[in-house]
């Protein structure tokens, strides 16, 4: 087994640190890939972290009331060896983008 | 996978289309209940309100159809150059189409697929308190976060806040001053749009007693949110028309961070999934 640290990832427009409300994970769950990890509060508004992926959580940072700079330290997971070497990002659920095909259809005449 | 997908308004209100940005979120198993529409707060968004805030992904687990609306001069809608546009009853308007656009049908006895529930935040609560008064037929059940039963964008002092934008005179009232911090606070907003909805709100101030929903309503403010002293007064105000209100307060919540919080989103899923 592996452990992996997830930072607090950027959440985007300038916000440089977060303040945790509630963790809604323990040392020792079983976590999957999106699932709620943490809800934290910017000066903007308030919000869920979903679990960039699946693993056992071995430690997190920070209380309730604690701030938390980009970058530093957020969650640390227990993975197995071989995916360890795989840094994961916090997936975006964006909405799916249109696709034109360019090629010119052959097998219509 | 849950599917989600934008919903174009095919019919227009007054015969100006409003431009309003609409996402209607499938669940991967259908529980069979009435949509949900969400109604965000001011100088947010569907985004920040219900998506970020994890309010789709739970709705959507418990089998929910989600329908999201962005306001007026919000998230991705449109900011229209009319002032009539931003009212609170052209807005209801837009709504009560967008619904039924996106598939709700008048409430049958019976069956627990027709009719719609709403989940409101802040403003979006003083909208769904009106919908769903006028609305009894449609609407089976509301949550409503952050309520007030003061009008808080009403009492915005907008000679001040133009003032304040074009040369930096401060602000007096801590309300304006704080609202308008709040607006650009987040990037992207469109404050000549925002402006307007305060001014088209100002025409028409929000008076829960003038209307009150007759179906059963959940009330969720913070304990920390100085609006919560306004759930009982509204609580009173629905049980006078013979409507149910429930309250609940959430511990350590102040009006901004409340809406993350397990408490307020377990007791919507249960109090919505009948």
């Amino acid at each position: 087994m592996a452990e992996i640290s997830f930072p607090l990832p950027d959440l985007g427009e300038g916000l440089i640190e977060a303040t945790v409300l509630d963790w809604l994970v323990s040392p020792g769950d079983q976590v999957e890939r999106n699932q709620p990890l943490v809800e934290l509060e910017t000066s903007k508004s308030a919000l869920e972290l979903p679990s960039p992926q699946a693993g056992k959580v071995v430690r997190i940072h920070g209380a309730p009331g604690d701030t938390i700079n980009v970058g530093e330290p957020l969650i640390v997971f227990e993975v197995p060896d071989n995916t360890a070497g795989i840094v994961g990002t916090v997936p975006k659920d964006d909405a799916p983008k249109r696709r034109v095909r360019l090629s010119a259809v052959l097998d219509e005449d | 996978m849950t599917g989600r997908h934008t919903v174009e308004l095919h019919h227009t209100v007054e015969g100006t289309d409003p431009g309003l940005f609409v996402e209607v979120h499938e669940p991967a198993t259908d529980a069979g209940l009435r949509p949900v529409l969400l109604i965000h707060g001011f100088s947010s968004s569907s985004k920040l309100n219900w998506a970020d805030a994890g309010w789709i992904a739970r709705l959507q687990e418990a089998g929910r159809r989600v329908i999201t609306v962005d306001l007026p001069g919000h998230g991705q809608s449109g900011s229209p150059e009319d002032l009539d546009s931003y009212s609170p009853s052209r807005i209801r308007a837009d709504l009560l189409q967008i619904v039924i656009d996106s598939g709700a049908r008048p409430l049958r006895d019976g069956d627990p697929s027709t009719g719609l529930d709403v989940i409101g935040y802040s403003l979006g609560s003083r909208l769904a308190w009106e919908f769903g008064a006028t609305q009894s037929e449609l609407v089976h059940r509301m949550v409503l976060g952050g309520p007030s039963n003061a009008d808080p964008l009403a009492a915005f002092d907008l000679v001040a806040a133009q003032k304040h934008l074009a040369d930096g005179t401060p602000i007096e009232d801590e309300s304006t001053a704080g609202l308008l911090k709040m607006a650009q606070l987040v990037p992207g907003n469109d404050l000549f749009a925002l402006l307007s909805l305060i001014e088209a709100i100002k025409g028409e101030p929000f008076d829960p007693a003038e209307a009150a929903p007759h179906m059963p309503v959940l009330l969720v403010a913070g304990d920390k949110d100085e609006r919560a002293v306004s759930l009982p007064e509204l609580a009173a105000l629905a049980g006078r028309v013979g409507g149910l209100a429930e309250q609940l307060l959430v511990p350590g919540r102040n009006h901004t961070n409340v809406v993350t919080s397990r408490a307020f989103k377990d007791a919507a899923v249960a109090f919505l999934g009948v």
